[in-house]
């Protein structure tokens, strides 16, 4: 086991003013404050070389919970261990096995090239000249900037900054790797990229990766298992194909007949969610659906039909509206 | 109605920040009290000549360039508050000496300038400098300044993480960036203070920043008072560790990474 948290919490103390110019002459005699859960008893484990994907909606937790686990934070309560290691009480040894990637903010200095970041990082990792060359030159080749890494950083675009981060924080090897928003703000082909080299990085690594992320996608390709969060707890962790038979009760059959039919004759079947022209969309138990489908072909002249699971989007959707009420 | 609406809005915002209203009423006043102060005193200071006067700033100037570290800023704002500590803590490095070694190669840059400016002022007014003569003076007024370089960088480390409690810094910044102008000697020797308060201001941390190590150089100090000057920056190199260093330990604990 790589990775262990048991009942994690970190609150934050938020200072509270009253609207107005009244509460304003209020908080300037005394302010009141209260505790902001961000992460509220929070427990899993990790094991070594998963790609684990961790989702929840802005101020969920995942940012908060991967600063406890890199060390960054101080938990209120709760009990977290990486490799062996207390994070907060960060180690060198422990340190030099870990990153954490955040994708709005950076590492590297910006009027210099990324090389010069490169090289101060060798030094501070201890790097051996070998070492450093292969990694530098495996990363390089994978994540194609090799005639970027002599530019000043502030001159390279967004897509670029950001592979170098990722360079910049893989240095090392380390074995277990935070990714917060890796792929937040790049075009549709940057984030096919850095995700293929996520997996590619944990192939070849067998590194333990944590990753957060706005997009599905991201979730989808990479990670097997997903541990979802919202309001500072742990709503589901599990497969992620499970989410799908576990959430998603429902299964849409989209028919299209090849005349109109009467809408009492296909009502009984399931639950009409849309009808247009001859095109019908039924929502079914997921159990009956193969069932309702024979049934269709059976009774008529069907032109097309297709059984589709609801979109895994859709039903995190679902699963984190559910837990609002 | 609409014009007094944007007021009170607008005082509400600088009421959120409460040091900052005392740190700027507290700027207004302190200028003029200081002129009363200088001139009073100028005029008959005994044991200053105008030369030694005009060196006087000309080092401090020198001085205060070399040896002032101005990281509590970076500290303060960029790290702590904005998060940029994050990638510093990551690192198998500690965050004080990543900081400690990027000001020294601030100082140094500017201790060549300063040293360039000083060649200068010498070659144009040769008879203005007045300047330790002695070989062992010299030595200790380095030592001193070396110390006082210490200083002032724990100093404004201590003023730089204050940040991982304080909202608004720039009032704390403020308040310690006038406290140094006036006890350091930047504004004046603090021999030309009334006696009663250069003897309480030659106790505090600030003199031993700006102006013992100046008036070392300047030769105005025994062998004997320089030793006296190095034991009370070791006393204040000591107090200022230990005050950091707890500081450090309780402030991590508060920060928040936010901006990150």
């Amino acid at each position: 086991m790589v990775i262990s948290v048991s009942h994690l919490s970190k609150y934050y103390k938020v200072h509270q003013k009253e609207p107005g110019f009244v509460g304003s002459l209020k908080s300037l005699v005394s302010r009141r404050y209260f505790d902001s859960k961000a992460v509220d008893d929070v427990s899993f484990t990790i094991n070594e070389g998963e790609l684990i994907g961790f989702i929840g909606p802005n101020g969920a937790g995942k940012t908060t919970t991967l600063k406890c686990l890199s060390g960054l934070l101080y938990p209120t309560s709760g009990k977290v261990d990486v490799l062996g290691y207390t994070p907060f009480a960060r180690k060198n040894v422990f340190l030099k096995q870990i990153s954490l990637v955040m994708g709005q903010k950076n590492q590297l200095w910006w009027d210099l090239p990324a090389s010069d970041s490169f090289l101060l990082n060798k030094e501070i990792y201890e790097i051996s000249d070998k070492d450093y060359n292969q990694t530098l030159d495996e990363l390089t080749t994978l994540l194609d900037v090799k005639s970027v890494l002599d530019i000043q950083v502030r001159k390279l675009s967004l897509g670029q900054r950001m592979k170098c981060e990722l360079i910049a924080a893989l240095l090392h090897r380390p074995r277990v790797l935070f990714l917060d928003e890796p792929t937040i703000g790049l075009d549709v082909v940057m984030q096919q990229k850095l995700r293929d080299f996520v997996k590619e990085y944990n192939k070849r690594y067998n590194a333990t990766i944590l990753l957060t992320s706005h997009y599905m996608k991201d979730v989808e390709q990479l990670c097997e298992r997903v541990i979802i969060i919202d309001h500072g707890k742990v709503l589901y962790d599990g497969a992620l194909s499970d989410i799908v038979k576990k959430y998603a009760k429902y299964k849409t059959i989209s028919v299209v007949f090849e005349k109109e039919i009467e809408r009492s004759k296909f009502e009984k079947l399931g639950k009409v969610i849309g009808v247009e022209g001859t095109k019908v969309l039924l929502s079914v138990p997921r159990e009956a659906s193969s069932k309702v489908a024979a049934k269709l072909l059976d009774t008529f002249t069907v032109e097309d039909l297709n059984i589709e699971e609801p979109n895994i989007e859709d039903i995190i959707h679902d699963v984190f509206s559910h837990h609002k009420r | 109605m609409r014009n007094l609406k944007i007021i009170l809005l607008q005082f509400q915002e600088v009421i959120e920040d409460r040091s900052r209203i005392f740190v700027w009423f507290l700027l207004g006043i302190i200028t003029p009290l200081i002129m009363i102060l200088f001139w009073r005193g100028a005029s008959h200071i005994p044991g200053w000549t105008s030369n030694e006067i005009t060196s006087y700033y000309l080092l401090a100037i020198i001085i205060n360039a070399i040896i002032m570290c101005q990281q509590e800023e970076h500290v303060g704002t960029i790290d702590i508050q904005e998060g940029g500590l994050s990638s510093y803590l990551l690192k198998p490095f500690s965050y004080f000496w990543l900081i400690f070694f990027n000001e020294l190669a601030y100082r140094l840059l500017q201790g060549i300038l300063g040293i360039l400016l000083l060649v200068v002022f010498v070659g144009f007014f040769p008879g203005l400098f007045a300047f330790a003569k002695s070989p062992d003076v010299l030595f200790l007024s380095v030592i001193i300044a070396i110390v006082a370089f210490l200083l002032t960088f724990i100093f404004k480390m201590i003023i730089g993480i204050l940040a991982f409690w304080l909202t608004e810094t720039r009032g704390a910044f403020e308040a310690t960036n006038v406290m140094i102008v006036i006890f350091s000697g930047l504004l004046m020797p603090l021999a030309f203070l009334p006696s009663w308060l250069e003897q309480i201001v030659s106790k505090m941390p600030f003199a031993y920043m700006i102006y013992f190590p100046v008036i070392a150089f300047e030769g105005k100090l025994t062998v004997l008072e320089l030793w006296q000057v190095l034991f009370m920056e070791f006393f204040w190199l000591g107090i200022c560790l230990l005050i950091y260093k707890k500081l450090w330990q309780e402030g991590i604990k508060q920060y928040t990474a936010v901006g990150q």
